[in-house]
């Protein structure tokens, strides 16, 4: 880890990647899934131990899924962070809504991704009823959606998000106030 | 909200967040005077930014907040408080129904009126209090019954799921009163055939072993023609074991089941007595406030004899009544038919039914006089309204009629006045009009009674049995998938479902394979699904999907593919891919196209297949430059010629074919359609390809091929029932004969037909506005309102696109009244058309205007007509020839005419 410019340095694979190079492809990973986790642990700083763990939990999830998408490719770091973001999402989202579906049915164990759950419930309302409300804008404003996804789920900056989206940070900042009313309204 | 809304009012409310505090009031009020929806939008949004706090923050960063109570160790904690979200109105379940009003409520949860987003329709939409084991368990078991019981007289069960722990199901809204639908006491000849629709209803549900165990006024709604449909089989099952005791209601209920037994068909039937009694004698059988006093006398058999309570109810109809409300089971009817036979003997006391006399009367004046021998299928056909165009519901109500009756006149009569009782068919004008739907249940009921051959699906063994018979039915046949997913079979059942949807589109019959897939799919759901098996339905779904190419299609494939229980890359590769289909066909290809990048290659050989038929559509749609066109084309080319197989193959044809037509070489583009359907082995392909041959064809003035191309697909059609591609045809067919002044007239039947395809479809729109055509062109009053009909359905469908723009110009045309400064910008943004000769019958429909607004672009105009092929420049298009849409543009612009005859119509003349 003694690259000056990580970020550079993952562009550089990601365009190799790109061009189908498979050794670029596994190191792109690799590179990709410690970012992920430094996302994680910049979310998380202050958490108590077991709350760190289950950050790493939610991370594993995430990575998972992006690196089902075979033959996805990234422009660069911070599109593949804005991807990312979205795949944190899902995974929260589908957490939510299996425990919503097993609630009824009794007790369950508490599963790794609960406590998360629970951060981010604390700073909306229930996810699976958010990602409904997401889905509503998405028909509208997909862009604001991905501005949503990248800040709230993904906790990055709206320079970081205005690179990953390829717009300015004026429009990020005018779609994320517009969205989080938007959204705050659909929800009552 | 509309998108319209939704941009304008982002707009005004990000203004108002820059501006000062003190000026924002007065800004909100400026820039939305005249339109409250949108003040009433951006006040909402400002009431919630302001209050926003700490809502979608991202959640704790260091030093902001701590963890939440009890450290580490109790998430638990933290999740009791959370709320759990209410269903309240507004909500949308499952993204798809729009949650309204509250309608009604019971201990079971509550009932709300809703919308479905998809069809547009209402649905009731039945909610069960989150939290209840057993009843969920109810709740499931009321919905599986429903799905497989699509029976006239029932509320149909349209969707199920559970969303925030709360069980839902939609069910077609029914709007009525509680039976008998009117204050009591009701005379009996008012009364009849209400009563005997309600007992064949019941008696369908009996036949497919459901017994409905809440009989009540309640639950079987009358509308105002005295139609009952049967509601809420919420306890409706075999198991008694598994649910409470005694459930229903005990003032219906039936002496034997106040112990707790269970439900069954004499229960139903007690329970059909009392309400009879009641209309009839306009108060109950048995009185008694309190429940174990009702118990007792009802069954000690305390009631008063109808006779006695209510004197002028026939005798007859009283001793069957006083027959069901006997307290032993064994001495009521012994089923809801022999109860209908008893009230409704043949022959006896049908005179004072109104239904029979309605039917009697469409008969006498429908049939050929005095007929009493064994009529066709051909016969019958008069008896029912049309459309026969596209729909061909004469023909299949006389199909069905004619199946269920032989033809025997006693039975016909019989049958269409079961059909009339029950809200299938309704008389109008002398005719009985049949709806698709009503055909369709018709064929289910028909069909799946005889597939079960009397077993029920309600216990373990009627199942163990049904599954028995599903593998001894025919592989790949719908008898076997109803069957398997009757037995609860769902892996079974979807596996089937996956093949045997392709077989059916294979044969044409494309909504019949939609149809299962969507069965299969929420077969798994329930069932706690398989998510591979889940992808694989959704992918046949999406295959066979391509063939219904409109808005609603869509958005039921999203639909599906937002349900799926698991989101994996291949599921919102489907979704994606098919938001980007719907931005296309609302003429916004480059958001498709930016969607359509979004997905991932190397998924599956469907999903990459699809992404560059997407892809090229969205290129297509997106009135491009010749440029774009050409690269589009060529990346698409390289890609089929890598791959193998005749989809590639006919892939690379489509694009090909695609391209020629745009660069104008509408021969080329006829042989590639006629290569494309040699290749297609499904019919509902071929056919589509043949009928792209014959519009290739048209434009290439051709017309002996566009002719064989109808021929040929003419026979496909003639056999299947794809309504969008008949309409595509009907189309075809109609232009060929307007180009050639074949004396071809308006048909308002076809008419008809094309306001009842989907809302928001294309070719509705195109034969809307070849109607208008025909009428202007005969100077037929009603040309200018099909016009404006048809550019009302373009606008529905593809937005910004040049056919609103040419059905706009005709209404002008044909004397509606333009908007101010309509010809002007009309002319304008037809003059930006990039197709030459689309862009020319704009400019040449608002030329007949003469306002002068035409004229300014008499360079474009003559650039478009010498783009396209100068030897039939005199020959009809849409709606002009290419020669009278210019003289219409030069005499616009003041250009003095070449003397030559008058045409029939101002502005334009002929050779």
């Amino acid at each position: 880890m003694t690259d000056d410019a990580p970020g550079l340095q993952i562009t550089l694979l990601l365009e190799r990647m790109s061009g189908g190079d498979s050794a670029a492809r596994d190191a792109v990973f690799e590179r990709l899934y410690g970012e992920l986790r430094d996302v994680a642990g910049y979310l998380f700083q202050g958490q108590p131990a077991g709350h760190t763990l289950q950050a790493t939990a939610l991370v594993h999830e995430a990575w998972l899924r992006l690196s089902s998408l075979k033959g996805f490719t990234f422009r660069n770091r911070d599109h593949f962070m804005g991807v990312a973001a979205r795949a944190m999402r899902h995974v929260l989202v589908d957490h939510a809504r299996s425990r919503n579906s097993s609630r009824a049915g009794g007790d369950r164990e508490r599963e790794p991704l609960d406590a998360v759950t629970v951060l981010y419930e604390e700073r909306s309302v229930d996810l699976a009823v958010l990602d409904l409300a997401l889905r509503d804008l998405e028909a509208l404003d997909p862009r604001a959606v991905r501005v949503v996804e990248c800040r709230f789920f993904g906790g990055m900056t709206s320079d970081q998000i205005a690179r990953s989206l390829d717009i300015t940070s004026r429009s990020v900042e005018r779609d994320w106030r517009f969205a989080r009313a938007w959204l705050r309204k659909a929800l009552g | 909200m509309t998108s319209d809304l939704w941009r304008r009012a982002k707009e005004v409310f990000l203004d108002a967040l820059e501006a000062s505090e003190g000026d924002r009031e007065a800004l909100v009020a400026s820039r939305t005077a005249g339109d409250p929806e949108l003040a009433a939008e951006v006040r909402a949004l400002l009431a919630a930014e302001e209050g926003a706090g700490e809502f979608l923050e991202p959640p704790p960063l260091a030093g902001l907040g701590g963890p939440p109570e009890g450290g580490t160790t109790a998430p638990g904690a933290a999740f009791s408080r959370r709320r759990v979200p209410e269903l309240r109105p507004g909500a949308v379940l499952a993204g798809r129904y729009e949650v309204g009003e509250r309608i009604g409520a019971g201990s079971f949860g509550a009932v709300h009126r809703g919308k479905d987003r998809i069809t547009g329709e209402p649905v009731a939409l039945k909610v069960l209090a989150a939290g209840s084991g057993a009843l969920l368990d109810a709740y499931r078991r009321e919905a599986s019954l429903l799905r497989l019981v699509r029976i006239p007289g029932v509320a149909a069960l349209l969707d199920d799921g559970v969303e925030e722990g709360n069980a839902w199901i939609a069910l077609t809204l029914v709007e009525g009163t509680p039976f008998p639908g009117r204050p009591a006491p009701v005379p009996w000849g008012t009364l009849a055939p209400t009563a005997r629709a309600m007992l064949e209803a019941l008696g369908a549900l009996h036949r497919l072993g459901v017994f409905h165990g809440d009989l009540k006024p309640a639950n079987v709604l009358v509308d105002g023609r005295g139609v009952p449909t049967l509601l809420d089989l919420g306890v409706a099952r075999e198991r008694a074991e598994e649910m409470l005791l005694a459930a229903g209601t005990p003032a219906w209920l039936a002496p034997e089941r106040f112990g707790g037994g269970p439900p069954d068909e004499r229960s139903d039937l007690y329970a059909v007595g009392v309400m009879l009694y009641e209309a009839l004698a306009g108060r109950p059988p048995h009185e008694g406030d309190r429940m174990t006093r009702l118990a007792a006398s009802r069954r000690e058999g305390a009631a008063r004899p109808l006779g006695e309570a209510a004197p002028g109810v026939p005798p007859s109809v009283a001793s069957v009544v006083d027959a069901l409300l006997s307290p032993d089971p064994a001495r009521r009817p012994s089923s809801a038919a022999a109860a209908a036979a008893a009230l409704f003997p043949a022959g006896a006391g049908t005179a004072a039914d109104p239904v029979l006399a309605e039917v009697r009367e469409v008969l006498s004046g429908r049939l050929p006089g005095g007929s009493s021998g064994v009529l066709g299928e051909e016969a019958l056909r008069p008896l029912f309204a049309g459309p026969d165009r596209i729909f061909h519901l004469r023909e299949d109500a006389a199909r069905e009629l004619h199946g269920r009756t032989g033809g025997e006149p006693g039975r016909v009569e019989e049958e269409l006045a079961r059909w009339v009782r029950s809200g299938l068919a309704r008389s109008a004008g002398g005719v009985l009009s049949v709806p698709r739907g009503s055909l369709v249940r018709l064929r289910a009921e028909r069909e799946r009674e005889a597939w079960l051959g009397g077993e029920s699906p309600g216990t373990a063994d009627g199942r163990a049995r049904i599954r028995r018979r599903a593998l001894a039915a025919e592989p790949l046949s719908e008898e076997r998938f109803f069957l398997l997913a009757a037995a609860e079979e769902a892996e079974e059942a979807a596996r089937e479902a996956a093949s045997l949807g392709r077989r059916l589109e294979g044969e044409g019959r494309v909504e019949d394979a939609l149809g299962v897939y969507e069965e299969a799919l929420a077969l798994l759901r329930r069932s706690g699904a398989r998510p591979d098996l889940e992808e694989r339905v959704l992918l046949s779904y999406m295959q066979t999907s391509a063939y219904t190419a409109t808005l609603a299609g869509g958005e039921r494939l999203i639909y599906h593919a937002g349900r799926c229980a698991l989101r994996t890359p291949l599921v919102e590769a489907v979704e994606a891919l098919a938001r980007a289909g719907n931005l296309s066909l609302r003429g916004e290809g480059g958001r498709a196209l930016a969607l359509v990048e979004t997905v991932p290659e190397g998924l599956d050989p469907d999903i990459d297949y699809r992404i560059q038929a997407e892809r090229w559509l969205a290129i297509r749609v997106g009135n491009s430059s010749l440029d774009t066109f050409r690269s589009a084309a060529l990346l698409c080319l390289r890609w089929a010629r890598r791959k193998k197989g005749a989809r590639a193959r006919r892939f690379a044809h489509s694009v090909l074919g695609g391209f020629r037509y745009r660069e104008g070489r509408f021969s080329a583009a006829m042989r590639c359609a006629r290569a494309r359907a040699r290749l297609n082995d499904f019919l509902a392909g071929r056919a589509q390809n043949l009928v792209s041959l014959a519009s290739n064809a048209l434009e290439a003035f051709e017309p002996e091929h566009a002719e064989e191309g109808l021929r040929e697909s003419g026979e496909i059609l003639r056999t299947h029932r794809i309504p969008l591609l008949e309409a595509y045809w009907e189309t075809m067919r109609r232009y060929l004969a307007y180009r050639r002044d074949e004396g071809v007239a308006p048909d308002p039947d076809l008419q008809e037909a094309a306001r009842t395809l989907e809302r928001g479809d294309f070719h509705g729109g195109v034969l809307l506005l070849q109607e208008a055509a025909l009428a202007w062109r005969r100077g037929l009053p009603g040309a200018a309102d099909l016009a404006e009909e048809a550019a009302e359905a373009f606008r529905a469908s593809r937005g910004r696109w040049g056919p609103e723009m040419v059905a706009r110009g005709l209404a002008l045309a044909a004397g509606a009244a333009p908007d101010p400064g309509e010809a002007a910008s009309l002319a304008e943004r037809g003059a930006g058309i990039q197709v030459p000769g689309v862009a020319l019958q704009v400019l040449g429909l608002v030329g007949l205007l003469r306002t002068g607004a035409s004229g300014r672009w008499l360079e474009r105009a003559r650039e478009c007509a010498g783009a396209l092929d100068q030897a039939h420049l005199e020959v009809r298009r849409e709606v002009l020839s290419a020669g009278e849409a210019l003289r219409a543009v030069e005499e616009d612009a003041g250009i003095e005419p070449l003397p030559a005859e008058r045409a029939d119509r101002p502005g334009g003349r002929s050779r």
